[in-house]
């Protein structure tokens, strides 16, 4: 496990809680430091627990626990820093939980229809691009098996905390004249390509797999050929849609990206917050549900009930908008809704054959940052490998063919 | 079988007052004004001879009950001596636009389906034809004449109008193959011709008329009632009644001429419409032709794939594989336009997708208001007045449509499938 980052000092998290209770004499009794996850777990940065005892200033007598977690960019080799740049991924989460979030909730609120959809940020560190949060993980909340994926309840949950929190970034970004379209930096983007050696090159491992394949190696053939345009065709993808409702998508909803509470009696998820917003950007929401509904979702829900599920999503969205009163664009009514979703069925494509391979690994060689998004040997193999697993293999057999009949393996399927 | 003549245009032929003789015996089989005397005038215009008689006439219909609701065809066997003493026996299918019913005729007038049968026949098709030969294509995709289109068995093809079977996964690629190259040719006629199909703005559904909205209001309607008595799916009944109000303007708006590229679509295509030559020997499908081209209408050929896939395919085929139709289609289709170097743009596989899917609409009509009219087997009452009307005997035909078993079983799969399409909502 990554261990903690040295600066996180009993000192620095006195500070960091001083300043969020607004309180310049609490003090700290305990502390506990801890890292928090494995390899494979997360790419997008190095957690650490940090338990504490304290107390403040006015009731000195009573000792008070706080639960955190400390979110800190990861330590890479220089070449993967430099790749990661442009996404900027620390500073842009770190503007979304200070400037974004509690104005979502602030909306929820407004219309009576408040329930948490993220953690609370109690301090936001922009020189050491730290972000400390309330520790969910104490309130029982867990990460879900992102090998076994989730069922219908998990995905209903998901679905209705991620159409409030759309449908209140449409709302926030129409009343604030547009201010959240300036966030265009998300997988695919007109500022980089840094990503290509992770999406090409999945995409590449795949095909060379399916070429081993009698009945699939003719859409291997094809993934070759789309190779060279995939950047592009992904960055079409991502464009806002004129004349539709964009909203702030969350950009990387998969399993390890939820907090899930289960009943202690009958081990059922009765709630779910979304975590992780490095990869939110301004677009279509189908994208946030193509995304999730692809790398997370179990077999056969992913492959025979995308479309009831939409509906369910649908629902709720449509209703906080006109709660909200929205009128910046026509909502769109199901039917409107599910062809914006066929509109970017490309990631779709994305999610399931380039970014669930690595979800779903169990093999947990090599799975680290770099492997990832280099084309060394070594990231060559590890991607590779990621085909060798019997649930790829069979998910991308039975998906293969409905990608192709709907286009989406063509060089030149955005004219 | 001697290759038959066709008596058209019976409107410029004025009916007669009916007399007691047996030269006004009416036809059996036929309409009421179809009788000796009517057909000897006819054959007297026809051949331009005023002097023929008919010496014997036999009469039947052409097509069952429930068959073809857009007309009669009556078939005539007449032994005829000639003005100058020839005799001869001749073979002859009249067909009548609608049934002589003035409270009939007004309703279709406005759709003008045999004048525009007869300008596609003369005017289109022929060129369409020409335009398959300039790549090289002489693949046969309708027949030569309207007479032919008529007297099926003049050709060695079987219609396929066997209720409740459904085509199979060959048969629906070879039709699908000459609806491409139909659609294809259109839309490159069209371009060159400055626009010259779309007038064709009648189609089932147009700006023009509403005079067909009891059908499809009332076939509505009854598929709500028939389905409000299934346990559980109450709120589909619900959901289908509050349709009403806005289906026509729902089927307008697939109709109506919309961005991406547009054809002459055939407009009625249904297994009814398709004729199948199968081989002697092996008995396998050989080749099929497209017929009957009274609603041809400038537009999307979402009209024409969904109305097709939705209403002639085997169950199986119509639940599971109607994507990998419409890229078989669309195959043939881009390739046959850029053969044919079309000038404007051709879409990519996933954007036609996409423009066909902002007609789904048509898709749920095919299946839900269309296919059980088709596949309907109590055809004692199967005719246009009980499509039209909303007297009893009209309600209970409509009913009888949603008793089939078929029909059932295919709405039982489909209700929920458009529903979370949001295709049954009133707002979609």
């Amino acid at each position: 496990m990554a261990a903690a980052p040295e600066w996180l000092t009993h000192d620095y998290i006195r500070h960091a809680l001083r300043v969020h209770y607004e309180d310049a004499e609490l003090k700290i009794v305990q502390l506990d430091v801890n890292p928090a996850l494995g390899p494979g777990e997360n790419y997008g940065g190095v957690l650490t627990r940090a338990r504490v005892r304290f107390t403040l200033s006015q009731r000195p007598a009573e000792e008070l626990l706080q639960n955190l977690i400390v979110k800190t960019s990861i330590d890479d080799d220089e070449l993967s820093k430099e790749l990661m740049a442009p996404y900027d991924i620390y500073n842009r989460e770190m503007n979304i939980y200070e400037q974004v979030l509690p104005k979502l909730n602030e909306l929820l609120k407004e219309i009576d229809e408040f329930e948490p959809l993220f953690p609370t940020a109690i301090f936001v560190d922009r020189e050491r691009m730290a972000i400390i949060f309330e520790d969910l993980s104490v309130d029982n909340y867990v990460m879900a098996d992102r090998i076994k994926r989730l069922n219908k309840e998990h995905a209903h949950l998901i679905l209705r905390k991620l159409a409030k929190m759309h449908a209140t970034s449409a709302v926030l970004n129409e009343r604030s004249r547009g201010s959240l379209e300036g966030y265009d930096r998300g997988f695919f983007n007109r500022y980089t390509n840094a990503y290509s050696g992770y999406f090409v090159g999945g995409l590449l491992a795949a095909a060379r797999w399916m070429s081993q394949e009698p009945e699939i190696a003719h859409y291997g053939q094809k993934l070759f050929e789309l190779a060279p345009h995939y950047m592009d065709i992904g960055r079409k993808c991502f464009a806002p849609l004129s004349d539709s409702v964009n909203v702030l998508a969350h950009g990387d909803v998969w399993t390890n990206n939820v907090m899930v509470k289960y009943d202690s009696d009958t081990g059922r998820p009765v709630d779910i917050i979304l975590i992780d917003f490095q990869y939110s950007f301004w677009g279509s929401p189908t994208i946030d549900l193509h995304h999730f509904f692809n790398t997370s979702l179990r077999e056969p829900l992913r492959r025979e009930e995308q479309s009831s599920l939409i509906e369910f999503y649908h629902r709720i969205f449509r209703d906080i908008l006109r709660k909200l009163n929205y009128k910046a664009n026509p909502i769109p009514s199901l039917h409107q809704f599910q062809l914006q979703a066929e509109q970017k069925r490309f990631f779709a494509l994305h999610s399931a054959v380039v970014v669930q391979p690595v979800m779903i690994s169990e093999d947990p060689t090599d799975a680290c940052f770099n492997a990832l998004m280099n084309d060394d040997e070594r990231a060559t193999r590890f991607k590779n490998r990621l085909y060798n697993n019997p649930i790829v293999q069979q998910n991308l057999k039975a998906l293969m063919p409905v990608f192709d009949r709907k286009g989406l393996l063509e060089i030149h399927q955005c004219c | 079988m001697s290759v038959s003549d066709l008596i058209g245009t019976l409107d410029a032929i004025p009916k007669l007052m009916s007399s007691s003789s047996e030269a006004d015996t009416q036809i059996s089989g036929g309409p009421e004004w179809l009788t000796q005397r009517y057909v000897q005038d006819a054959l007297r215009q026809f051949y331009r001879d005023p002097n023929l008689r008919i010496i014997a006439l036999d009469g039947r219909p052409a097509l069952g009950r429930g068959e073809n609701y857009g007309g009669v065809l009556t078939r005539i066997t007449a032994e005829f001596v000639s003005g100058d003493g020839n005799s001869q026996i001749g073979n002859y299918i009249i067909k009548t636009t609608y049934e002589s019913n003035e409270f009939v005729r007004k309703i279709m007038e406005a759709y003008d389906i045999f004048n525009r049968e007869m300008s596609v026949y003369e005017q289109i098709l022929p060129k369409l034809k020409a335009l398959l030969l300039e790549i090289g294509d002489s693949e046969q995709l309708f027949a030569e004449t309207m007479a032919v289109d008529y007297d099926r068995s003049a050709l060695v093809f079987d219609d396929l109008s066997k209720r409740g079977v459904g085509l199979d996964l060959n048969l629906a690629r070879l039709v699908l193959r000459k609806l491409a190259k139909m659609h294809a040719t259109s839309a490159v006629l069209n371009e060159r011709e400055n626009g010259v199909l779309e007038s064709y703005d009648r189609g089932m559904f147009n700006r023009h008329t509403d005079n067909y909205a009891p059908i499809f209001e009332g076939m509505v309607q009854a598929a709500s009632k028939c389905v409000a008595q299934w346990p559980g799916y109450e709120h589909y009944a619900q959901k289908l009644k509050d349709l009403v109000p806005v289906y026509m303007e729902l089927g307008k708006r697939v109709f109506d001429v919309s961005p991406g590229i547009n054809v002459l679509a055939h407009g009625d295509l249904w297994t009814n419409n398709v004729l199948v030559k199968y081989n002697e020997d092996t008995a396998e499908p050989e080749d099929a032709i497209i017929i009957d081209f009274q609603y041809a209408v400038w537009g999307s050929p979402a009209i024409d794939l969904f109305y097709f896939l939705n209403s002639s395919l085997q169950l199986d085929l119509h639940l599971h594989h109607q994507e990998e139709l419409i890229q078989h289609y669309f195959m043939i289709f881009s390739d046959t336009l850029r053969k044919l170097r079309y000038k404007a743009h051709i879409p990519s596989l996933h954007n036609f997708h996409v423009q066909l899917k902002k007609k789904s609409f048509y898709a749920m009509h095919t299946s839900l208001g269309v296919f059980p009219i088709q596949r309907n087997v109590e055809t004692d009452d199967a005719d246009f007045n009980a499509l039209i009307k909303t007297d009893q005997r009209a309600i209970n035909f409509k009913n009888a449509c949603y008793r089939n078993a078929v029909t059932q079983k295919l709405m039982r799969e489909l209700l929920s499938v458009y529903d979370s399409e949001g295709l049954l909502d009133a707002d979609q």
